[in-house]
């Protein structure tokens, strides 16, 4: 890798943890910690969706997953009454066992059909959320899901009900997401994953196990979406099942898109853009998704690598 | 007995050739440019929105209304096969994403222009007719007489015009098709345009049955990718079959098993079709 | 000692039979020449012995196991590499990058290991590194190293393709038809390098149309013709046999006379 802008990198990954730690302290306006946490869980979905990309599989479930995990730790945590700190890696769990599961028999199809595949799982998933009314609640949803458990400390219990005090919370999470990724797509494996979308059938010979690495995206992919939706119900206290529509998992692939696939930064510039676009332009009234619209298909018309093109070359995986 | 039958069927008929014409759009521009295009269904919906205005506000007859919706929706596919999907020529992921844009982009124009509140084109016909006792729905029967029309009219096209025959050509291996001189811009051109006037024919057609919204362009456009997954993409045929059959099978299971499970039957059935026989039941490879 | 045997191996698709009941074995250290009018079944029988496809009926032993069925990741892992008709490469990769990707069943650290780039990874890297230059060399690409493989001339892009399936150190190395659209000049350099490979060690299966290169290259030949071995053995014996004559009549195509 490039050795040369190293000092660089360090001086500037520093600069970005530090700022990332004392937002809470800067921004202190309600709705703006809001949108930021959403943010938050928006850059570990979409990150997690670019890993899936990377490989050349196009999943439109990703909301999907996410309600998954949400559910999941929903439940746990309601009525087996375990700690939300167990619940939250159980229920990431669940969606990367629910993503191998499915992943599968459809991992093998070619592109199109996969999507089409995941589509119509996505549907399911959100039709078995509004009709197993006992143990779903049905287009209700669940109501009242409780914050995480406080954790005892010497000096005092930290607690997770204020936007603040969860936004270190998610926080975390995205900075261990953010982690693995760049291990991941750095390592030769990542290398292997962009092969084998670009050259299948090359990439098989030279021994790259392209079934095995396809699964692996899925799984760490719906693994680390599910902990996003379990850090979401958690959050808002509550969720139904039309938060986990279609629309909601095509908005996380126009985020990978816009930012850019296989590389780190892409989803990330993806999703915060995205996120914001919504608030700058919302006085716009019934105008605003007309120009969502708009800016979306200008990107692509003229910046079909993503804004991540605008920023770097295509070559390095930052 | 009988009659208990007639309701479901024609019902499950009706809804089975509007969803083939969607689907056969769909169907088209895949095997034709290889692309999916999300926004099919708001084609559809504003073939509808055409044909509603044109009724109403300007009083003219709906089979005109008809053709001419037909007419404009072409005119829009042209438009925005050269200026949104043209450039993106390759690009498999951006172009999905393009047209899930587009979608947006024109479900929310509709919503300006029109507001978000069901309305109904008006029907052509009187009541409905007694049959025996059976009541028979005249928009119901108009729909699916004139889908069947449109649909061997497409079937006459294909196999018999230069045009068709050089989509057909396209279909089965454009480099071959290039190499014999066939003009691949204007028949992809030609074949999204296609596409576009059935499914504002399916718009117009529904109108009068049901209603007419900004968002009826999302459900259509979702049974159709049932239907030419479950009969093969790229395959016509296969998007026939596979249309009537997702209808009537829809219509009975609503009627004799519970109205929950007529949604969820389509999806349950295209996870089948891809894991069981991806090709379809017509499709090749 | 018999590096690759191939036993009675059926393949059908849908009706057509491709290939018939067809055995045939190579020795280590020889260059095996398989040849054929179009359509007799070659490129079938390279992606059955590489993995692509599987037989229907019979069994393929490379270094004395088991190999059919296995997915072909497997088998080039086990040491035996091809090579492919149409020029299939990693277009969007630096002509380096392609060669190592070429080495990637060759990474020791295991999945833990690259994930945490450890110091075995990183002895990984390093060795990919040198490995894949030094064969850049050998197959006169190391000019080229930082270019973009679309972006390489024809004949260099060939000359990549085989060098990814060198890349992990193979036993045996399937050709399919390296000659493919290079001119006198080109061709010649390729079988220069061929020869270049045998000595360096992997033994050779060769297909190929050129019969120049055939007769000039290979110590046996293997003939199909509908899918059914027709005739075996030496360039001379070959070229004499009627069968094999009768097989090319009708195409454009002369056996050598040397």
């Amino acid at each position: 890798m490039n050795e040369k802008g190293l000092p660089w990198k360090r001086a500037f990954t520093t600069i970005v943890l530090i700022t990332l730690f004392i937002i809470p302290l800067i921004v202190r306006d309600q709705y703006y910690q809001h949108l930021i946490i959403l943010t938050g869980l928006s850059i570990i979905t979409t990150l997690s969706l670019n890993l899936i990309l990377t490989t050349g599989q196009l999943s439109i479930a990703q909301a999907a997953f996410m309600g998954i995990g949400a559910y999941s730790s929903a439940l746990l945590v309601m009525k087996t009454g375990i700690s939300f700190w167990l619940a939250l890696p159980i229920s990431g769990a669940i969606a990367g066992a629910v993503g191998v599961l499915i992943g599968l028999p459809t991992l093998k199809m070619r592109g199109v059909y996969f999507a089409i595949a995941t589509f119509a799982f996505g549907e399911l998933v959100r039709m078995i959320f509004t009709n197993w009314v006992s143990l779903f609640g049905g287009v209700g949803g669940i109501l009242n899901i409780p914050a995480p458990n406080p954790i005892p400390f010497p000096g005092g219990d930290l607690h997770f009900q204020t936007k603040g005090s969860f936004y270190y919370l998610v926080l975390f999470v995205m900075l261990v997401t953010i982690y693995i990724n760049y291990r991941l797509l750095s390592s030769r494996i990542g290398m292997a994953f962009h092969a084998l979308a670009e050259a299948e059938l090359l990439a098989e010979q030279s021994g790259i196990p392209v079934m095995k690495y396809k699964l692996l995206a899925f799984l760490i992919g719906s693994f680390f979406t599910g902990l996003s939706g379990c850090l979401y119900a958690h959050y808002s206290h509550y969720i139904a099942p039309g938060f986990f529509s279609f629309w909601e998992s095509v908005h996380f692939i126009i985020m990978a898109v816009i930012g850019g696939v296989g590389t780190l930064g892409g989803p990330i510039i993806g999703a915060v853009f995205l996120t914001l676009l919504p608030e700058l332009i919302r006085a716009t009234k019934e105008y605003e998704m007309v120009i969502y619209a708009s800016a979306l298909i200008a990107v692509l018309l003229f910046l079909p690598k993503g804004l991540m093109s605008m920023l770097r070359s295509s070559k390095n995986i930052i | 007995m009988l009659d208990q039958l007639f309701q479901p069927l024609m019902n499950g008929l009706m809804a089975g050739f509007i969803y083939v014409l969607v689907a056969l759009g769909l169907t088209l521009v895949f095997s034709i440019m290889g692309i999916i295009n999300f926004a099919h269904g708001e084609i559809y919906m504003l073939g509808a929105f055409v044909t509603y205005t044109l009724t109403v506000s300007y009083r003219i007859n709906f089979f005109l209304s008809l053709v001419i919706s037909m007419g404009a929706m072409a005119l829009l596919g042209f438009v925005i096969e050269r200026v949104i999907f043209r450039p993106l020529r390759g690009q498999q992921l951006n172009i999905l994403v393009i047209s899930l844009g587009l979608a947006i982009l024109l479900q929310n124009l509709a919503l300006i222009a029109w507001g978000p509140d069901d309305v109904s084109i008006p029907s052509p016909f009187p009541e409905a007719i007694e049959f025996r006792g059976i009541a028979l729905s005249m928009e119901r029967l108009a729909a699916v007489i004139i889908s069947a029309v449109l649909i061997i009219g497409l079937h006459l096209f294909l196999q018999f015009s230069r045009f068709g025959q050089a989509m057909r050509a396209v279909s089965q291996d454009a480099e071959a098709a290039c190499l014999q001189g066939i003009p691949l811009e204007r028949v992809e051109s030609l074949s999204f345009c296609v596409g576009c006037v059935l499914a504002a024919a399916a718009g117009s057609l529904i109108g009068p049955i049901f209603f007419v919204s900004p968002f009826i362009g999302t459900v259509p456009v979702m049974k159709a990718f049932v239907v030419i997954i479950l009969g093969g993409l790229g395959s016509i045929p296969g998007a026939v079959l596979g249309g009537i059959l997702l209808g009537l099978t829809e219509s009975f299971s609503a009627t004799f098993v519970g109205a929950i499970f007529q949604d969820m039957i389509g999806f349950f059935i295209i996870l089948l079709v891809l894991i069981l026989k991806p090709s379809g039941l017509l499709g090749y490879e | 000692m018999r590096l690759l045997e191939v036993i009675e191996i059926t393949k059908n698709f849908g009706g057509v039979t491709a290939v018939q009941d067809l055995s045939f074995s190579i020795e280590k250290g020889e260059i095996l020449g398989l040849i054929g009018p179009n359509g007799a079944g070659k490129t079938t029988v390279l992606n059955l012995t590489s993995g692509v496809l599987n037989p229907n009926h019979g069994q393929i032993m490379f270094k004395e196991k088991d190999i059919t069925g296995l997915k072909p990741h497997r088998i080039t892992g086990l040491g035996l590499a091809r090579t492919f008709q149409s020029t299939i490469l990693f277009s969007s990769k630096t002509a380096l990058e392609n060669v190592i990707l070429g080495r990637h069943c060759k990474g020791e650290a295991g999945f833990w290991g690259t994930i945490l780039n450890t110091n075995f990874a990183k002895q990984d890297d390093g060795r990919d590194q040198q490995k894949a230059l030094q064969l850049l060399d050998f197959m006169k690409l190391a000019g080229a190293k930082d270019i973009l493989a679309q972006n390489l001339p024809h004949g260099s892009q060939r000359r990549l393709g085989v060098a990814i399936a060198l890349a992990p150190e193979p036993d045996l190395i399937l050709l399919d038809e390296p000659m493919t659209g290079m001119n006198l000049g080109e061709t010649a350099e390729m079988m220069d390098l061929i020869l270049r490979i045998r000595e360096k060690g992997p033994t050779i299966l060769l297909v190929e149309h050129d019969m120049k290169a055939v007769m000039g290259l290979c110590d046996r030949i293997v003939v199909l013709n509908y899918g059914q071995k027709i005739a075996e053995g030496s360039p001379v014996e070959i070229q004499m046999n009627k069968e094999v004559i009768e097989a090319y009549l009708g195409t454009e195509y002369e056996l050598a006379k040397r």
